[in-house]
């Protein structure tokens, strides 16, 4: 259950969202499509995000897998980094439920709840361990300024030991929460987990 | 139209994708996930693109890619906008990003959102929504255009930092 409270300040803490438009569960549908859109969110915890998403179907189920992947890949192995890339850009953004999300991963992964706490209530100027560093500079460039980035901006990321794989998947898991971000803050808002 | 080559190496060109390759090999689904995604919201089924059209998409990713200026990107929604019929002072248009699109259209709905939407993702309300619909367009029609807008802020960075780890600046 969510509460009618919205969060707007970044935190560590579970969210819930909730929707400013019809779930398409609510709009008119053929049976058979009815069915097709009741079958995906019914099985997925994130119900109202789906369900608003559901609006289109072919587009949600096309990104689904994508965003799978971005989730679930193991090669390379599940990273600190990646997870400060998703970090970085959700705070740069003002997505607090993703940033929320993506803290706690690299929390889990690094063992740094200090340097998450800093990170969300600082931002990007924030101050960081050598990696991080390297990692958010890379971050908030590709999601501010797309088009400046050069070779050069990698320098530092492999000087902290990031091998190419690793910085693609920074890369692209950083790129695609410029898509996420902007789906979760301009379809509803977070609101603060009723326990 | 299914595209036969990948449009993210296309945008690249092929000096770029080819020094890319190596690393995007390795993740062959990830390029096909994001082709079938890209498919989904420029080759729409014909409910889809009844409610949010084709020339629209394309002019609104050339908007979103024009924002952070990135000409590659912008070349390749103009090329299928041109393609599609759409004329080249609505391109013009598309790609001035100083100037508002004030028109009360469906169209000039969208491109008011998408501007807001990539400049200041945070500053949207329940109200913007209700700005789409009150211009006609449905919930399907605000979540094609959601996610187009979305999908090409995603894919102008891929492109932006593939050519970074190509050795391209």
């Amino acid at each position: 259950m969510s509460s009618d409270a919205v969060r707007t300040t970044f935190t560590l803490d579970f969210l819930d969202w909730n929707p400013w438009m019809e779930r398409a569960t609510e709009t008119p549908l053929t049976p058979e499509r009815r069915e097709t859109v009741e079958a995906i969110v019914g099985t997925s915890n994130a119900g109202n995000y789906i369900n608003v998403l559901a609006n289109d179907l072919e587009a949600l189920q096309a990104r689904a897998l994508v965003h799978r992947h971005v989730y679930s890949s193991e090669d390379p192995e599940p990273s600190a980094w990646r997870e400060l890339g998703a970090t970085t850009a959700s705070r740069i953004n003002g997505c607090v439920y993703c940033a929320s999300v993506h803290a706690r991963l690299y929390t889990k992964y690094t063992r740094r709840r200090d340097v998450a706490l800093r990170f969300l209530a600082e931002g990007v100027d924030a101050d960081l361990p050598e990696v991080e560093r390297a990692v958010v500079d890379l971050a908030a460039k590709l999601s501010t300024d797309p088009e400046s980035l050069t070779p050069a901006d990698l320098e530092p990321l492999r000087q902290a030991g990031l091998d190419e794989m690793t910085i693609l998947d920074v890369i692209n898991y950083t790129a695609f929460f410029a898509n996420a971000n902007r789906l979760m803050l301009t379809l509803g808002e977070p609101a603060v987990k009723e326990e | 139209m299914q595209h036969d080559i990948d449009v993210i190496d296309a945008m690249l060109g092929l000096e770029v994708a080819a020094a890319v390759a190596p690393l995007r090999n390795q993740k062959p689904d990830n390029a096909t996930q994001l082709q079938r995604y890209y498919d989904a919201l420029f080759d729409p089924t014909n409910a889809s693109a009844a409610a949010f059209s084709r020339a629209n998409r394309f002019l609104v990713a050339v908007r979103v890619a024009s924002h952070t200026r990135s000409a590659a990107v912008a070349d390749w929604y103009a090329g299928l906008a041109r393609a599609e019929g759409v004329e080249e002072d609505q391109l013009e248009r598309a790609a001035n990003v100083d100037r508002a699109w004030t028109d009360e259209t469906a169209l000039g709905a969208a491109m008011r959102h998408a501007d807001l939407v990539t400049r200041a993702p945070d500053q949207t309300s329940a109200g913007d929504l209700d700005a789409l619909k009150e211009a006609g367009i449905s919930p399907a029609g605000v979540l094609s255009l959601a996610q187009t807008i979305a999908f090409v802020s995603y894919q102008l960075r891929l492109v932006a930092g593939l050519r970074a780890l190509g050795g391209a600046s």
